[in-house]
């Protein structure tokens, strides 16, 4: 075998199974949401899911819960980030905790959370403890979407800052010592710092982070399954149940599309706001 | 009987020659310096003759075998690698005896002998310790072991010093002179230090560019450098080169440069018959001698002189240069 | 230096502004260790409540109001490793997990060796279709792939779960893996090579044991995230359920005991992971950022 071919027959086996299982279902996905059951392209699965009541709402879901989680963890996870940046002792104890819920499954992170938040839950127990109610109150029910909202919100952050923050931390440790020196030298205060320094320089690492994160968040599913059930619909789920539930697999892959659609769009935006040209780079 | 025979090795990165056709006899039991400038190509042929590159064309023998072809495992050569290369998950036993249990020597003879070249470096008591728990000239000790131990046929060595401090390079410079002189092992060693190669080196092959300018002991480099390249590379300061002095009249036809090392002047504080004058521009006591830069007819030059005579800085000095010594240089810059 | 000795030929600092900087520095610090410290508390505390809930009787766990100290009662354990259904999911999601695992890592490592070790033409797109792979939600690609496995005879199995499972955790373990090579001098096989290894004994002899700890981290890496899955797993298994299937499937049905005991057994790797890979955190996620 000649030398040349060493690196296609090291590379070749993931090449095969990622064309296999990442390219081929890829596009399969696409067919399968834009043909009939006999062949034939067709919107009919796109109109199935639009005129479900459930798609607005999960939509809605989706994208709020996005928006209002995704902005919460970033700002967390720089101020963590920079915590442990400032740290000297204890650095990767503080650390390694911060990032336990990395390896936590969302499901698990929702039962965590129910244990909480339930009628019968730790919340109520404490609030009865120290005299604030008399009785198990059920909060997360369909009378109250907002804290079902809210739930879900608290578990994700709990769950999935721990991936910023892990990105963020190896971002900041790329950054040159020499850099914060000279902006201080030349007066930059620590609040200074932070917005011309640490922040600019910190955008390839954002970026990164923001995308993976964002892309996540459309994924969510078995957090909202266990804190809101069908109280709360998001596209994920919506995509699960048709898929399970109601056999379409057609009007699955619709919902798949708008998911895909959708992340596509995100990391577009992300790539855009955040650019770094590259002469700019560390 | 080891010898190395090179003939015509060429070898391009890219669109970049790197050595341009390659020629070197290294005689047996020889000890071969190539010293070159930082990206002239020593390592590159260095690890054409382990096998480590491949040549893109001439030939490579070992003796009488021709090994061009042959991948590093069968040439049964050893090398020393600049960052020493041990192997951290080993202990400095295993790390010796590494090449031999690759060819399945037994274990007697293998223990035999990673003693036997522990002891040659000096380094018996660290046997049983991991290289993370050595210091560098130590580390070096084991990979040197390392390589003598599986008794090759050639041993090549990549700037095995550099990475040490001033004085402990001074140190294992004359250890390992002592060590190759009794372990008589053909010995190819590159560096870009030219007083490590002039105190190594039975013959020193200077490179520059991609080619050997010159091949030849270490005292005839020094005096009769072939090429102006490598009398500029050589001596510290290196060699002056005046063009067309039209006073000396003993230039060869085709002379274009005349070549004179700093040391190489009779000098005289007055005016006599057959000096020249030269203004002194700066003067540098170093204790031994003064180097002093002046200027000759609008060319710079560099001379030696005894550290007693009174000279000062925009002061005249009359200087012959000695006959014996001059060389001449054609428009090509090789020695005529 | 010289920007001190000015400010104090200035205004010599009275002590009360000493005093007044050395208290807001105090303050600081006290902020600082106190929002760490809660911080700590707010990952931590709701593990605990988990790990007392999965702890007590089943009286306690299924009444109100709750105590916040666990009675070390192994009811509640018990009783879900007899529920119905419990133990073969448990052990489907190890075996799925072990085969994701082996698929990631055996395929991953020639791939990740050859990004850190050869230049060849076509390694830039390879380097960005496994880049790419991190921008989609990949266990969406269950749902067509649900519909091929029928036709190929893979459905409702664990080695069809797990190919999707690989799926994801393959592009990290090149990533991972080819950072590692990356980490260990090539010096040290040239070496090996002079001295007499082949290609693979090389590799095998000097590459392989020092590459071990973080081929071992990107081994757990990748059963954690099948271990983890739970959209894919409920999606492409009906009899053969994982953990995560079953516990997302029978959620409303099953009683409160299972789901936290269910709940403790699924974060137990969590910890254990996190252990391991704690060294190769950031080349995991550093090398993210090119
Ligand atoms: N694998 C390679 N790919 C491309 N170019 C290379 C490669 N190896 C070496 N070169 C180039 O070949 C030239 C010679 O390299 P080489 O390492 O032989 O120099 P050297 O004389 O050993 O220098 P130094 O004293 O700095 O070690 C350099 O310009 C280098 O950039
Ligand atoms: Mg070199």
């Amino acid at each position: 075998m000649s030398k040349k071919a060493y690196p296609y027959v090291l590379i070749m086996p993931s090449v095969l199974f990622l064309l296999a299982f990442f390219v081929y279902p890829f596009l399969q996905v696409f067919a399968q949401a834009f043909t009939h059951s006999e062949g034939g392209l067709t919107i009919a699965h796109f109109e199935t899911i639009f005129y479900d009541f459930n798609f607005l709402p999960s939509l809605k879901n989706t994208l709020l819960l996005a928006l209002v989680v995704v902005p919460a963890q970033l700002c967390l996870a720089i101020g963590m980030a920079l915590m442990i940046s400032k740290m000297e002792k204890g650095r990767d104890t503080v650390l390694y905790v911060w990032t336990i819920p990395l390896g936590i499954s969302d499901l698990a992170a929702g039962i965590i959370w129910l244990g909480l938040l339930d009628q019968n839950g730790f919340i109520n127990s404490f609030l009865f403890h120290v005299g604030i109610i008399d009785e198990a109150q059920s909060w997360l029910n369909y009378q109250n979407p907002w804290a079902i909202f809210a739930a879900i919100v608290f578990a994700e952050i709990w769950r999935a800052t721990a991936i910023l923050l892990v990105i963020l931390v190896s971002g900041i440790g790329l950054i040159p010592k020499e850099y914060y020196e000279a902006a201080e030298i030349f007066g930059a205060n620590a609040w200074v710092r932070l917005w011309k320094v640490t922040l600019p320089l910190l955008r390839p690492s954002l970026q990164t982070a923001l995308i993976l994160r964002t892309l996540l968040a459309f994924e969510v599913f078995a957090v909202v399954m266990i804190l809101g059930g069908s109280n709360m619909p998001v596209l994920m789920g919506e995509a699960y149940n048709w898929a399970f539930s109601y056999r379409d697999a057609g009007a699955a892959a619709a919902y798949a599309v708008v998911i895909l659609v959708l992340s596509l769009l995100f990391t577009l935006f992300y790539l855009r706001v955040l650019r770094v040209p590259k002469e700019a780079q560390i | 009987m080891t010898t190395i025979t090179i003939e015509n090795i060429k070898k391009s990165f890219g669109d970049a020659d790197i050595l341009k056709s390659v020629t070197l006899d290294i005689k047996d039991q020889e000890f071969t310096v190539l010293l070159g400038p930082s990206g002239c190509g020593k390592s590159t042929l260095l690890r054409i003759i382990a096998g480590l590159e491949t040549q893109d064309s001439g030939v490579i023998k070992i003796g009488e075998r021709d090994v061009s072809a042959l991948p590093p495992r069968d040439r049964n050569v050893a090398m020393v690698f600049q960052n020493y290369a041990v192997f951290p998950h080993l202990t400095v036993f295993e790390n010796i005896a590494f090449g031999l249990r690759m060819k399945k020597v037994s274990d007697d003879k293998i223990k035999h002998n990673v003693e036997r070249t522990a002891e040659l470096m000096h380094i018996e008591h660290l046997l049983s310790r991991y290289s993370g728990q050595l210091s560098g000239g130590q580390r070096q000790r084991v990979a040197v072991a390392r390589a003598l131990a599986v008794e090759p046929d050639v041993l090549l060595m990549d700037e095995p010093l550099s990475n040490l401090d001033a004085l402990l390079r001074l140190q294992m410079r004359s250890e390992l002179k002592n060590v190759l002189e009794e372990s008589k092992t053909t010995t190819v060693y590159v560096t870009h230090d030219q007083v490590e190669a002039m105190s190594l080196a039975d013959r020193i092959a200077v490179m520059n560019e991609g080619r050997i300018d010159q091949y030849d002991n270490p005292d005839e480099i020094y005096r009769n450098p072939a090429t102006e390249y490598v009398g500029g590379f050589i001596g510290n300061p290196p060699m002056n080169f005046l063009t067309s002095p039209h006073w000396s009249n003993s230039a060869p036809d085709g002379a274009q440069k005349l070549g004179i090392r700093p040391e190489d002047f009779l000098v005289s504080m007055e005016d006599q018959v057959g000096y020249l004058p030269v203004q002194i521009q700066t003067i540098e006591k170093l204790g031994s001698h003064q180097q002093l830069t002046s200027e000759l007819e609008g060319q710079g030059l560099r001379i030696n002189i005894a550290s007693e005579l009174p000279v000062q800085q925009g002061g005249i000095l009359f200087l012959q240069p000695k006959p014996e010594k001059m060389r001449w240089y054609d428009v090509r810059g090789e020695i005529i | 230096m010289k920007m001190d000795t000015n400010n104090q030929r200035e205004s010599e600092p009275t002590p009360d502004v000493v005093a007044n900087y050395t208290s807001t520095k105090k303050v600081w610090r006290w902020l600082f260790i106190s929002s760490a410290a809660f911080l700590i508390a707010w990952v931590l505390f709701p593990i605990y409540l988990l790990v007392v809930s999965a702890l007590s009787s089943a009286d306690v766990v299924n009444g109100w109001p709750k105590s916040f100290i666990p009675e070390f009662d192994l009811e509640t354990m018990t009783f879900f490793m007899n529920y119905y259904g419990v133990l073969a999911a448990l052990k489907n999601s190890l075996v799925a997990a072990a085969f994701t695992m082996i698929i990631s890592i055996g395929l991953g490592t020639p791939a990740g060796y050859a990004l850190a070790r050869f230049d060849f033409w076509g390694k830039e797109a390879f380097r960005m279709i496994i880049l790419l792979t991190r921008a989609f939600p990949m266990p969406l690609l269950a749902l067509p792939l649900a519909v091929i496995f029928i036709q190929v005879g893979l459905d409702d199995t664990l080695f069809g779960l797990s190919l999707v499972h690989a799926s994801l955790a393959l592009p990290f373990a090149v990533l991972i893996t080819a950072s590692l090579f990356l980490g260990i001098p090539v010096e040290l096989e040239e070496a090996a090579w002079v001295l007499g290894c082949n290609r693979w004994q090389a590799f095998y002899k000097v590459v392989m044991p020092l590459a071990l700890p973080g081929l071992t981290a990107s081994a757990v890496f990748a059963f954690v995230i099948s271990w983890n899955e739970v959209f894919a797993a409920a999606v492409l298994t009906i009899n053969n359920q994982t953990l995560t299937a079953f516990l997302v499937q029978s959620l409303s049905a099953s009683p409160a005991e299972v789901k936290f005991a269910g709940g403790l057994i699924l974060i137990l790797p969590a910890l254990l992971f996190l252990y391991v890979v704690r060294k190769y955190l950031f080349s995991m996620w550093g090398i993210s950022n090119r």
